[in-house]
């Protein structure tokens, strides 16, 4: 799964701390969802996605 | 910082404390008896803990300080997945401490056993947990 979260924390200008804050998760959960390499619960996944003022279909890029 | 994060915070500060003191005192009794090879292995795992501990429990303490919480749902998977592996992984320890406890290592008393067995689950439950951490794709971790 990739993800285009750096991208949009990018476009608010939003640092990971910043975003981990909002959505109430610690950093390293932030890092390792940019990563691609945590999959994220429906509700994390909409929190994030809340937060950077998108969808969860921009945010995270499944692959077959 | 939340109440629920500054108590589990505290609570954690205050038994590896605790854990140390007893493993200082233990040290220092068993030197004083004339053992050297068990309190070598104390003062090591000792010092192991001071140093890891202290650097996860200042990085813990700056992000609660900072508001972000110290338990979330990726740290409550890290955390299952490092029960179960340290479960099966403390079975076997136990299995070999009671057989180098026949051949190789003389306890004092079996209350000094006991406290070998819990002393070396905790470490390993401790060692699997920052493992898993720091373990990339913890989903992809099959039993």
């Amino acid at each position: 799964m990739k993800t285009r979260i750096k991208e949009f924390r990018a476009r608010y200008d939003f640092t990971q701390e910043d975003l981990a804050k909002k959505v109430g998760v610690r950093r390293e959960t932030i890092v390792f969802l940019e990563k691609g390499k945590y999959n994220p619960s429906l509700q994390l996944a909409h929190d994030v996605a809340k937060a950077l003022k998108t969808t969860i279909e921009e945010l995270f890029v499944f692959n077959k | 910082m939340k109440k629920t994060d500054k108590t589990l915070l505290s609570g954690i500060t205050t038994v590896s404390i605790l854990v140390l003191l007893s493993l200082i005192i233990y040290a220092l009794v068993a030197f004083k008896n004339g053992q050297t090879t068990i309190p070598m292995v104390a003062i090591i795992i000792g010092i192991f803990t001071v140093v890891i501990g202290f650097k996860y429990l200042k990085n813990r303490y700056s992000e609660a300080e900072k508001g972000m919480p110290l338990v979330d749902e990726r740290i409550n998977k890290v955390f299952l997945v490092a029960a179960a592996k340290a479960f099966v992984i403390s079975i076997w320890y136990l299995l070999i401490l009671a057989w180098a406890s026949d051949e190789y290592i003389q306890f004092r008393d079996p209350s000094q056993a006991l406290g070998a067995g819990i002393i070396g689950m905790a470490l390993i439950l401790g060692i699997t947990y920052l493992w898993y951490n720091k373990k990339e794709d913890i989903d992809k971790v099959r039993f």
